[in-house]
């Protein structure tokens, strides 16, 4: 994790990209995830975009810890988006068969 | 009623078909309702294709916490949708929208599936419908029912409101001041060490039946409101005391018999429920009304119906409405229900207006689809 | 079904004619025009000497029998207690004239007038009245406000007196020549707390938002004004400070109301 000065306040940052089968799908995750707001925006400011087939996060914080759980939450959602995607993408005509 | 529900049915069907998520608590639910064209009625249901539900049920002593419920929810939410849809027979061709609980509940959970109603909506091309838990309960309570216009109770793990329509809004007439009637329940449960499966209401039921001494508990109604955590606090305060270290020895005072912890749960549930149909009562005499529909997870318990029985039966023309398990437990098909109904009324949610929040009251929601 | 409570009151009062008035949550309320106890019906304490009211609370079959009991004789017996104090100190209120607490009967004076659509006139009934049948205007007329001002400041009296309803809705204030008087006091208490006042307004002022929703923020505002004014101008400064506490209270208690958590 790479300290930035700049921000005092919001000193410790992290980037992440997340490749995504095509640019439809990195998306489609930006805007399942972005909505949800970020409780204390005043320690943590997290940006989403999309460059390509990727998705691009910037975390900004005002400590690594907080930056951490972030992450985690994030990636706990990931999770359900690329379940998502894998199980039911180009499946809209499909009959799904007794589970 | 003159509400127009038809303007957005897609060509050449006459009927509507929608898919509800719903995770608001411990419970994680899928379910799919068609509802055909035109007002519903005795005479023109809606249909439950499907209604699936898994628990996450926590050990004895414990309650379930928003994390781990919430990691329960991602674990499950995308087998449990594709179960609805295999059991329902349905394509995603075949739905008109999407519908997810938007609160309220625990905060953790409402977002580990509104994620999956946002992918699944955006991968088909399906509108988003966020619901109103509690509206949903109702709607569903209604249409399985066929109680068109009653005063509800609404008794649930978080939740304890007695409401009555009044002009496109569910109003509040009643409600607790401090704690939810499930969550006394769950509580006291705890404290026994009552298991939570398949939950802790109904092995409290199932105990309070072989419960014979009435103890002497608080009884605090306020107008057509409550409060329970005195009475909780009394409760456990008793529990403690028999079967903590001092193992304290109670005895009924009429018959000198041993209080037992079933007596404890005879009587929390005796006052409890009392006061809860008391309450109900209220509400009915103060809007003229004699029907009453229970819903939400203390809704099936027996005794609490029992009691809403004799309670109806001393009214003119009383009337008393109440669903089973699968539509009283918080379940994915009441999502379907009430948000396919606010679909049809051209109420959709884009997706950046389809983040959750825990508070939500019952009387936010306009509800465009009666204008009774 | 009702025919069956009216022949429980019957059997407790026999002989004595009655005619249902209505059927509240937790009381029957008859009418009848035999005074318990005088002659020819003639009270000289009361203007209306035709009909006096008879307030039954018969056994609620779906409690304990043993939270019955208490719950009926305590409430009839606060019932009655609190009406004796109202008239004592002047808070306007349907007279006693008898009553029997294990069987849970009281008679008392009948107040209030009938509504031109055959109701009661109570608050509730009123207002409900104006909402169905009238232009819109009149639900908000001077007349309104001042009975809502007048309702206030009744109440306002009772929590001065360290009195607490503990059931205030529009069904439980009569008016009569546009003079509010309050009835049922089964939930009633004596407390002098901030709280339990602010609690009582609550219970109010949620009554008034569902029963009257259209109309409610102006109700309840009218309301809480003349709540104030009767704490100025019949004590003072002092009223000024306990009126202050109060609304304080009803503030947390309202934030608590909000705030409360909903899960599940």
């Amino acid at each position: 994790m790479s300290q930035k000065a700049g921000s005092a306040k919001l000193s410790s940052t992290l980037s992440l990209s997340v490749p995504f089968e095509n640019e439809k799908q990195a998306t489609i995750a930006c805007k399942s995830l972005s909505p949800d707001p970020i409780l204390k925006a005043d320690e943590l400011v997290v940006t989403y975009k999309t460059e390509g087939s990727s998705l691009v996060l910037k975390f900004e914080g005002i400590s690594d810890r907080v930056i951490r759980v972030a992450i985690s939450n994030f990636i706990d959602n990931l999770k359900t988006v690329v379940e998502c995607m894998d199980e039911f993408d180009g499946k809209k005509d499909f009959l799904f068969e007794q589970y | 009623m003159t509400v127009d529900l038809d303007k957005y049915v897609k060509p050449g069907r006459d009927y509507y078909i929608a898919l509800g998520l719903e995770g608001s608590a411990n419970k994680l639910g899928v379910g799919i309702i068609r509802q055909p064209v035109g007002q519903l009625s005795q005479t023109n249901r809606a249909e439950v294709l499907s209604n699936v539900r898994d628990t996450y049920v926590t050990p004895p002593g414990e309650g379930f916490l928003p994390r781990d419920t919430a990691r329960h929810h991602r674990n499950w939410v995308v087998r449990i949708i594709k179960r609805a849809l295999s059991e329902a027979k349905v394509t995603g061709a075949d739905l008109d929208c999407i519908c997810f609980t938007q609160g309220p509940g625990m905060g953790a959970p409402l977002q580990s599936v509104v994620v999956a109603a946002r992918t699944l909506a955006q991968l088909w091309e399906l509108p988003l419908v966020g619901v109103n838990h509690c509206v949903g309960h109702i709607e569903m309570g209604r249409e399985i029912t066929g109680a068109d216009n009653p005063v509800v109770l609404y008794v649930s793990g978080g939740n304890t409101q007695v409401i009555a329509y009044s002009k496109q809004r569910y109003r509040i007439f009643g409600e607790t001041l401090d704690i939810a009637i499930g969550n006394c329940l769950d509580r006291f449960a705890r404290t026994l060490k009552i298991p939570n499966e398949p939950a802790p209401g109904y092995n409290i039921e199932q105990m309070a039946k072989k419960g014979k001494h009435l103890v002497n508990l608080p009884y605090t109604v306020k107008g057509m409101d409550l409060s329970m955590s005195g009475i909780l606090a009394h409760v456990d305060g008793l529990a403690k005391d028999m079967f903590g270290k001092q193992g304290k020895k109670l005895v009924d005072e009429e018959t000198g018999e041993l209080i037992t912890a079933e007596d404890l749960c005879f009587s929390l549930q005796e006052i409890l429920y009392s006061m809860l149909v008391e309450i109900t009562e209220r509400a009915l005499a103060h809007v003229n009304s004699n029907q009453v529909l229970i819903v939400g997870g203390v809704g099936s318990n027996e005794r609490l119906q029992e009691m809403m029985k004799l309670m109806i039966q001393d009214r003119k023309n009383g009337q008393i409405y109440a669903t089973d398990e699968r539509f009283c437990i918080d379940n994915g098909i009441m999502i379907a229900h009430a948000g396919l109904l606010s679909y049809r009324t051209g109420q959709t949610n884009d997706l950046w207006n389809t983040v959750c929040t825990q508070r939500f009251r019952t009387d936010e929601v306009f509800v465009k689809w009666r204008d009774d | 079904m009702t025919d069956y409570l009216v022949g429980q009151v019957q059997k407790h009062l026999p002989h004595i004619p009655v005619e249902v008035v209505s059927q509240g949550a937790e009381a029957l309320v008859f009418k009848t025009s035999v005074h318990p106890y005088l002659p020819n019906s003639i009270s000289p304490y009361l203007d209306n000497h035709d009909e006096y009211i008879i307030k039954f609370r018969p056994p609620k079959p779906y409690r304990h029998p043993k939270i019955d009991a208490s719950i009926t004789k305590n409430r009839t017996v606060g019932e009655v207690k609190f009406m004796s104090k109202l008239a004592r100190i002047g808070i306007r209120a349907p007279s006693l004239i008898s009553a029997d607490f294990n069987n849970g009967i009281i008679w008392m004076e009948c107040l209030g007038q009938t509504l031109p659509n055959g109701e009661v006139s109570s608050f509730k009934n009123w207002l409900w009245y104006l909402e169905r049948n009238e232009i819109p205007d009149k639900c908000v007329s001077d007349e309104v406000r001042v009975v809502c001002i007048k309702v206030g400041a009744l109440i306002g009296r009772l929590h001065l007196n360290n009195m607490v309803h503990g059931d205030l809705t529009s069904s439980n204030i009569l008016l009569e020549n546009f003079e509010p008087a309050l009835i049922d006091f089964g939930l009633s208490s004596y407390s002098g707390l901030a709280e339990d006042k602010a609690v009582d307004l609550y219970v109010m002022e949620r009554a008034i938002l569902s029963t009257h929703s259209v109309f409610s923020d102006k109700y309840n505002a009218w309301l809480l004004e003349g709540y104030e004014q009767i704490h100025e101008t019949e004590f003072g400064k002092q009223g000024k400070k306990k009126h202050l506490e109060t609304i304080r209270k009803l503030e947390d208690v309202r934030l608590r109301g909000r705030k409360r958590s909903m899960l599940g």
